[in-house]
């Protein structure tokens, strides 16, 4: 059911793109973490204490503690020191200048800001979005690359060229030619996903300086995910390299059904609330985050965990992408039996 | 004598005339089998299968016994596989793929497989990709017979070559013979053939023509003479007698003359008494059978329509 020789040429055909893609990888994931850790792109934090101090000088100005006149919206001097508030006598009496009471969430509005846009905006994690980024597009899309140049590599290219009379003209069975190059596409994208995991781990826990066990096994999750992705992918380019005899087919199914997966990611990125948010994107663009498969590797869910409230959401979804593997692989595996071969 | 290769009512209809069709024949073993035919007349459908590569649409092939599509590996044991198309597996040099197929064939030993590259004079340690024809073609040879397989399948093995490669290659297939190899080889020119094989099949459109024997076709027992004269009135003469005639050339005052092999002697003597300008002898020859074959299909097509 295994042929080691074939198993052997494999991985001699395809490892210098493995290693390519790998490294590309893992020189990506090593950039994002050792980068934005070390650069503390917390700002939208440094703006969480400041609004503060305005609300606090609201308050203080509602409650008549403050006679300063205010100013034309918009030009209040930034930033206040709160130390100035607390110098303010008790006690002291003033006139408001106007009527109504004045709220932050009104000042916001009168300078064209919608609050609660910018409330979601302040407790965005900006680390967690490029993170997200990174397992469910950059990293992927390398991968991708690597799984529909090498499916069709190990099968429907080489009984394209011919080559695999030289294999089937041996005593190995097709049984044996499909679990092995099966395996081999399996295995390359675990170790690929296991590599960059380590590293992962590692140049996370430099570039942040250390890391709790639970943002460790959100890392490991992703990983697996993003590998459980793959297995799915690959399954859907595996079966079109065994379906078909000519490579052209073979790459025009596995290439544009994985290509089409991740242009909807994408797109689905502009749907995302974070981007919402943001000012980038629209609500209805989330409707091409049901068009991909990609999505099953829920981020947001796996984020929750060292949280209180604890989503295991993602563990069907994982399960739903292993199953598609399995379907596409075995499909594609019963079919090489028992096809023509033009060898 | 055991059958080698037995290939029975084989149909493949891949539509628009294209495929093979009822065919049938029989490969003994130690026998050089020769497969004949145009290119697209259905050679390479037909090795396919025997090789257990398609799936028949009527009919089987057998190899040794074994049913080629239910047991393609039992007859990978016994068969040496030279594929029409030369393409390579993604290694680099000869010794690499050499080396990849021992392993594939299980076969550690590699005395055998030196033995034949030092008589193919092939240098193993050159690029696969950079390798002229012949050297690809003597490689994927000793691939197929590094096992020491009983039978050896070859898909037109010697297109490509040049005259004296191709000689060199044919002689290591006689070589194979004598050893007691079985050798079906696939080509679409007749000479080749005709000087190597023992039984020739051929094959057109699809549907076998006649499987001949080689040794009837060598010493054929109708003679044919071209003859001609200094007069055209001997000629005229000689036409007269009760031999049989072919094509006239009247301008040359030449005839064909056909005749069973134990009358030559009343030919010589008949022509004692003429002034003959030469005699040459026609061969008879491979394609001289087919085309006889094939003059009598026409004719039969022309009875049948009228």
């Amino acid at each position: 059911m295994f042929s080691k020789p074939l198993f052997k040429q494999s991985v001699k055909a395809n490892w210098t793109m493995w290693v390519a893609v790998t490294a590309g990888m893992c020189v990506i994931l090593t950039t994002i973490n050792l980068i934005m850790g070390s650069m503390n792109l917390s700002a939208l934090k440094q703006d969480e204490e400041m609004l503060a101090q305005y609300v606090a000088l609201f308050e203080y100005y509602n409650q008549g503690m403050l006679s300063v006149t205010l100013p034309v919206v918009g030009e209040i001097p930034l930033p206040v020191d709160p130390s100035l508030v607390t110098m303010i006598p008790e006690g002291m009496q003033i006139v408001l200048p106007t009527a109504e009471n004045l709220s932050f969430d009104g000042f916001l509005t009168a300078m064209g800001v919608d609050a609660e846009k910018l409330n979601a905006m302040s407790t965005m994690d900006i680390d967690k979005f490029i993170q997200d980024m990174y397992y469910t597009m950059a990293g992927i899309m390398l991968a991708m690359i690597y799984v529909i140049v090498t499916a069709n590599k190990l099968v429907a290219a080489q009984v394209d060229r011919g080559s695999m009379a030289y294999v089937l003209s041996t005593p190995t069975k097709r049984s044996a030619v499909m679990f092995t190059q099966a395996g081999f596409m399996l295995l390359s994208l675990f170790g690929m996903f296991f590599i960059t995991a380590g590293v992962g781990l590692l140049t996370q826990w430099i570039g942040y300086g250390g890391m709790t066990w639970a943002e460790a096994a959100q890392t490991l999750l992703l990983n697996l995910g993003g590998f459980f992705v793959m297995v799915a992918v690959s399954g859907i380019c595996y079966m079109a390299s065994c379906l078909f005899s000519l490579s052209k087919h073979a790459l025009a199914l596995g290439g544009s059904v994985t290509v089409f997966f991740f242009v909807c990611k994408i797109l689905g990125l502009f749907g995302q609330p974070d981007f919402v948010n943001l000012g980038m994107g629209v609500d209805a663009m989330n409707v091409f985050n049901y068009m991909t498969i990609v999505s099953f590797l829920d981020s947001t869910s796996i984020a929750t965990i060292g949280t209180e409230a604890v989503s295991y959401a993602f563990i069907w979804k994982f399960a739903i992408l292993l199953g598609i593997g399995v379907v596409t692989y075995a499909v594609g595996m019963w079919r090489f039996t028992k096809k023509d071969l033009p060898l | 004598m055991s059958v080698a290769v037995s290939v029975k009512n084989l149909t493949k209809d891949y539509g628009s005339g294209r495929g093979v069709f009822d065919v049938s024949f029989t490969v003994n073993e130690g026998e050089m089998f020769g497969f004949v035919g145009t290119n697209g007349s259905g050679k390479t459908t037909t090795i396919r299968h025997i090789m257990g590569f398609l799936k028949p649409d009527k009919g089987c092939c057998e190899v040794k016994g074994f049913n080629s599509w239910q047991h393609p590996c039992e007859i990978a044991k016994h068969v040496g596989y030279v594929p029409g198309e030369i393409s390579f597996p993604d290694v680099n040099t000869g010794t690499a793929f050499l080396k990849l197929q021992a392993e594939f064939l299980g076969v550690s030993d590699l005395t055998h497989c030196n033995e034949l590259i030092s008589k193919l004079k092939l240098d193993t340690s050159a690029n696969l990709k950079r390798m002229s024809k012949g050297m690809k073609q003597k490689t994927a040879l000793v691939a197929a017979l590094m096992h020491d397989p009983e039978i050896l399948i070859l898909d037109e093995p010697t297109t490509g070559l040049d005259p004296l490669m191709r000689e060199e290659f044919v002689s290591i297939l006689l070589d194979e013979k004598k050893r007691g190899k079985t050798v079906f080889m696939s080509s679409h020119i007749f000479q080749e053939i005709e000087t190597t094989c023992d039984k020739v099949a051929l094959i057109r459109n699809g549907t076998l023509v006649d499987v001949a024997d080689m040794e009837k076709i060598r010493h054929h027992d109708i003679k044919t003479f071209k003859v001609a004269f200094r007069e055209r009135a001997q000629l005229e003469s000689f036409l007269k007698t009760d031999f049989s005639f072919g094509r006239k050339e009247e301008k040359r005052n030449e005839t064909e003359v056909s005749l069973h092999k134990d009358y030559l002697g009343k030919l010589f003597r008949t022509l004692e008494n003429y002034d003959v300008k030469y005699l040459s002898e026609v061969k008879y020859d491979l394609e001289k059978y087919f085309d006889e074959i094939f003059k009598g299909e026409k004719e039969n097509v022309f009875k049948t329509s009228v």
